[in-house]
């Protein structure tokens, strides 16, 4: 039944044979999109939407059209994907300033695991840059997908009974034809409204802005973009996000965590954001005042800058900076920082009047001010689809979208060749996923080190054993040991 | 050095002042056709000079290749094998040496027993408990400095019938069910060993185990010997002039060590 509730929401109207993944959903993040991604194409083969010499083509080459691709290469479809620019996964490639985690997101909600449990195209948390790369590199090693870059489809058209054909810029001759077209694209330039745009994925240096001094930051827009670049500038400490994992870590299966799915699943039902509001300020208030969180209530305040910086939060639509677009965690910490002083909020709009930068009823000379507009990418589909097939997809696609971001499919997913089945007690699968798991916990520690034992894996740290060390890579449990030392005389 | 000075895998080594003994685990070939005999690399790196000598005869057999850069630095190292060269020797296959087929992928053997092969062991059997595993080594350097460096991808083994440790152990070859070299022995405390995969090793260097068609290194004459002996000095002195000019080097590979690349070229090119 899911199955098929899952490939109507993503099939584009009165166009048999084209599907869109869509930018809709609320909670976009790496893996909710490899997840829906997968969902799809398992509803597709459920619903007998594909066979297994299919042709298909993926338009959008970002982590949900690799996902994608795979996933009907793991049909045994044949499978080509374009992208227009030149590379696969080009938005991220160099985002190096950004740490991403598998379900930091979904946190308290999901269990935090420090890797994405998928049957292929696995990554862990850490610099996006080096888990573009990762991904990238396994997914350029499948056979049965190939790429073509700086190929912008502009046209689907129905050429004959269940074919579609597909127009290019530059045009391929002759004009390719598929059984399936699926659109993972979508997510278009993030706009600065009266500012210039600072992109979510390109290198910034918003850090050595405010080292230099004499700045107040503006930030438009409660969502994660939002909260997280607050959080960058209020935090010296932050590492890319990486405390962010490690207060998410420190806090599970805690009362605070508890009360924080509790408030979530409540509001997910009555939408009142003021039980947010109190469960959050509350929840700030007990980290600084129960000594059970004395650890964490310390490496947060330890973190704080020193410097006399300004940040301003602000957003239009909410009276507290707790929507529930955000993700649980990014709230805590900001929560924690509102209370410490660190950040100023102010429902309302940034604008430029006249040369003035005006901002919560404060008016700021545009020299000494940095606004960055994090109100999301508007969904983009260039010519592809029409305006009204835009809007019915995104009414399709509200409800479940965020339902289908968690794993529905029936197991073992079907892999590409030369993929081992997704089997965690499989030794061979283990032994391929070694060389990530070693890429992962050295995000932790870089001199750690992922021996194959009987058991799964051995991972050893130069001593002590970090208090975030995971206790599963991949699914295959984890020993975590000292590294083994020797004296010789 | 003579030409018909005998080799042979199991042979006990030491370094002229008698201050440390180990085996020659196995004996290599690489791509340019040049011989290597192979041990555990931390011993053969704290010895003072770079002659390599048989323990029994006090025999110069071979020079130890010169360390590159990277043994210095607080890096991962990743070769625990160390190896010397053997300028001009019969090689000979020695029993139990000579049942040795081929390598094993270490990969496939956790879980499994593996067995080292030593005169006085016999076919001892050791369970592999971990492969791809890390082992951080702390010895005095020469100058009387100490260090510490982490050697990853080893192999974890557990003695099942742990014979007594001997001297000079470190460097013995351990070969699975199927008679297959797996490794070189560069640790041993207890019931618990450590031992260097060789495949990578010698996937590396593009080199092959020798077997019997090569027991006899006889195609290398006496004028040629000299040669190699006169670039090895050469060398030498340009690794050190390499060193001191590259004091920020990165950390190389394999590949990278400088005398027997340098040294296999110019032979190549002499021969």
């Amino acid at each position: 039944m899911i199955a098929k509730q899952i490939v109507e929401a993503a099939s584009v109207p009165r166009r048999p044979g084209l599907y869109c993944l869509g930018p809709f959903p609320r909670r976009v993040s790496f893996s909710a999109q490899q997840y829906r991604a997968l969902n799809l194409v398992w509803a597709l083969h459920e619903e007998n939407r594909l066979k297994e010499d299919s042709e298909v083509a993926v338009i959008g080459a970002g982590l949900a059209g690799l996902t994608a691709a795979a996933a009907f290469a793991g049909y045994g479809c044949k499978v080509d994907l374009y992208d227009q620019t030149s590379a696969t996964m080009s938005k991220q490639r160099h985002t190096y300033h950004r740490m991403v985690h598998p379900s930091v997101n979904q946190w308290p909600e999901r269990e935090l695991s420090f890797t994405t449990e998928l049957p292929f195209l696995e990554w862990y948390a850490g610099a996006c840059s080096d888990i573009v790369q990762t991904v990238t590199d396994e997914f350029a090693k499948l056979p049965q997908v190939t790429f073509f870059s700086n190929h912008e489809a502009t046209d689907v058209v129905t050429v004959a009974t269940d074919r579609l054909g597909l127009y290019l810029e530059p045009a391929r001759t002759p004009r390719p034809s598929y059984d399936l077209v699926m659109l993972t694209i979508g997510f278009g330039e993030e706009g600065g409204g009266a500012f210039p745009p600072i992109d979510y994925w390109t290198a910034d240096s918003l850090e050595s802005l405010r080292e230099k001094g004499g700045i107040h930051f503006i930030v438009s827009g409660c969502g994660d973009g939002g909260l997280i670049d607050a959080l960058r500038l209020v935090h010296t400490n932050l590492r890319r996000g990486r405390l962010i994992f490690e207060t998410a870590a420190a806090l599970s299966g805690t009362p605070i965590a508890e009360a924080i799915k509790g408030a979530e699943r409540k509001v997910e039902v009555t939408l009142d954001l003021n039980t947010l509001k109190t469960t959050y300020e509350q929840c700030a208030a007990l980290l600084d005042e129960d000594s059970r969180y004395a650890d964490i209530a310390k490496s947060l305040s330890a973190s704080y800058v020193q410097k006399a910086t300004l940040v301003f939060l602000l957003d239009r639509r909410h009276e507290r900076p707790y929507s529930l677009r955000a993700a649980p965690i990014h709230k805590l910490m900001v929560a924690h920082a509102l209370r410490a002083g660190m950040i100023t909020y102010y429902q309302g709009e940034v604008t430029d009047q006249g040369g003035k930068i005006v901002a919560g009823g404060r008016t700021f000379d545009p020299h000494k001010c940095q606004v960055i507009v994090r109100h999301g990418a508007s969904a983009k589909f260039g010519r592809l689809l029409g305006e009204d097939e835009i809007l019915e997809l995104k009414n399709k696609q509200k409800a479940l979208a965020d339902h289908y971001a968690t794993k529905l499919w029936t197991d073992p997913y079907p892999v590409p060749r030369d993929y081992p089945a997704h089997d965690t007690r499989s030794k061979k699968f283990a032994e391929h996923r070694r060389k990530w798991a070693v890429r992962a916990v050295r995000q932790i520690s870089p001199d750690a080190n992922v021996a194959l034992t009987p058991d799964g894996y051995e991972v050893s740290f130069a001593p002590p054993i970090p208090a975030d060390a995971p206790d599963r890579l991949f699914g295959v449990s984890v020993k975590s040991i000292i590294t083994p030392q020797i004296e010789v005389s | 050095m003579s030409a018909d000075t005998l080799v042979f895998p199991g042979m006990l080594l030491s370094d002229q002042f008698g201050e440390s003994s180990y085996t020659v685990g196995a004996i290599i070939f690489d791509r340019n056709n040049v011989c290597y005999g192979l041990t555990a690399r931390h011993v053969l790196e704290k010895q003072r000079s770079n002659d390599v000598v048989d323990a029994f005869t006090g025999r110069v057999i071979g020079q130890r290749v010169v360390s590159d850069p990277q043994w210095d630095a607080q890096e991962p190292f990743h070769h625990a094998i160390g190896r010397f060269v053997i300028p001009s020797a019969s090689v000979k296959m020695a029993t139990p040496y000579k049942s040795v087929v081929g390598l094993a992928d270490p990969r496939e053997l956790v879980g499994s027993d593996i067995f080292w092969l030593s005169d006085s062991d016999g076919n001892a059997p050791a369970k592999v408990m971990a492969v791809g595993g890390a082992v951080s080594i702390n010895w005095r350097r020469r100058n009387g400095s100490s260090m510490s460096t982490t050697m990853s991808d080893v192999i974890k083994v557990e003695t099942l019938s742990a014979p007594v440790a001997g001297p000079g152990e470190l460097g013995t070859l351990l070969v699975d069910r199927s008679d297959r070299a797996v490794g070189l022995l560069i640790f041993r405390h207890g019931d618990t060993a450590f031992v260097a995969p060789l495949l990578p090793y010698l996937d590396e260097l593009k080199a092959k185990l020798a077997d019997d068609r090569h027991s006899a290194v006889s195609g290398v004459n006496r004028n040629l010997e000299s040669m190699r002996a006169d670039l090895l000095q050469v060398d030498h002195g340009m690794a050190r002039m390499k060193r001191e000019l590259q004091s920020s080097a990165d950390t190389p590979g394999l590949g990278d060590e400088e005398a027997p690349a340098d040294l296999d070229k110019l032979l190549a090119a002499a021969s």
